[in-house]
């Protein structure tokens, strides 16, 4: 599930129909994985490929962070560092985002980041939206996606290559900082930030 | 009186040697559990079965058939969290880890996700798991938000 997260910070660069389509399933690919339950973390390493039917991600790492369990009820008298069982989550159905789920679903609980690092490349198949960039993390409290490292974001209007590119997922806001926008050959500075909705 | 005690005690030496490259390859165990639990809660973490354990060297076990399941709690009932199967897998006792350089597979316990992979590290104290190669995540749900997901766990 952490998947989920993943498409949904970034589908809104992209295509935001057909979701039917989304629900086809999908792959993640790597050449690694290490999951420590007891710290909340996935990660995937070495040629990381998510492949979806309406995005592909590239990338050489990806973390997922998952939120810490929130104690409920008479769980509150427990020490902190008494976790339940595994380190995990004990459950509690409040305070779930609508998409968190870990990777294999209850594994991991709800998560509170995603990191990807090393020559990321967000792709939208159709229609071809692309994001670049060093690094791009995508954290679940204000559903910010912010990709820095040589950011740059693709479309049939051109290419904007920015210090920082951050989207809100929640308001649709995209913002670029430091930006130069590229349009068929032409450069223009663009001011920043810029904050246009949607893609 | 010296010389015989040694040569006794050689006798016996060669003895124990040759118990000892003989036991490991009995006490085959059938349908065995390796239960992990929580220190401070008492609650079992995970639960490494397999249908055949047969001790090795060094303390490693060879389960066949292996499958682990670790828990997750939703107050005081407990639900299966993942399985990991592998064909077999060598299990050391002492450190609680097992491992093995075949494949693998991890899978929710509804079956909405899986993991395969070549390789594979448990560390059961640590509840640590890594796949060396490989890895393949698959959901069947693709992106879209899985609230049944949510309501299973």
């Amino acid at each position: 599930m952490l998947l989920l997260l993943i498409i949904g910070a970034f589908s809104p660069f992209f295509a935001e129909d057909d979701k039917k389509e989304a629900d086809a399933g999908m792959k993640i690919i790597a050449d690694n994985f290490i999951y420590r339950i007891s710290k909340g973390e996935a990660i995937y390493t070495g040629d990381v490929s998510v492949v979806d039917s309406q995005i592909d991600i590239f990338t050489d790492k990806m973390t997922v962070i998952f939120a810490k369990p929130k104690p409920k009820g008479k769980e509150k008298l427990k020490p902190a560092n008494n976790p339940p069982a595994n380190g995990e989550k004990g459950g509690g159905k409040k305070d779930k985002p609508k998409v968190a789920l870990s990777p294999l679903g209850g594994i991991g609980g709800n998560i509170d980041r995603i990191i990807c690092e090393g020559h990321v490349i967000i792709l939208n198949k159709k229609d071809r939206t692309k994001a670049t960039g060093d690094r791009a993390v995508y954290t679940a409290s204000n559903e910010l996606m912010v990709i820095t490292g040589g950011a740059q974001l693709t479309t049939k209007a051109g290419v904007l290559r920015a210090k920082v590119i951050e989207y809100n997922r929640r308001t649709g806001d995209l913002s670029a900082k430091a930006a130069v926008l590229t349009k068929e050959g032409k450069k223009r500075n663009k001011p920043a930030p810029t904050d246009s909705k949607g893609k | 009186m010296r010389g015989r005690f040694l040569v006794l005690l050689g006798i016996v030496a060669i003895i124990l040697t040759a118990v000892s490259q003989v036991l490991p390859r009995q006490g085959v165990q059938k349908r065995i559990k390796f239960p992990e639990y929580d220190r401070v809660t008492g609650k079992i973490k995970s639960l490494l079965t397999g249908e055949k354990a047969t001790p090795q060297k060094n303390g490693y076990i060879l389960v066949e058939e292996a499958r682990l399941e670790t828990y997750v709690y939703d107050g005081v009932s407990r639900n299966i969290d993942l399985i990991i199967e592998a064909p077999r897998c060598l299990f050391n006792f002492r450190t609680r880890v097992a491992s093995s350089a075949g494949n693998m597979k991890v899978s929710r316990a509804d079956g909405q996700a899986a993991i395969e992979g070549r390789g594979f590290v448990w560390d059961q104290r640590s509840s640590t798991l890594v796949i060396s190669n490989d890895v393949q995540t698959v959901m069947k749900n693709g992106f879209m938000a899985n609230t049944k997901n949510d309501q299973d766990r």
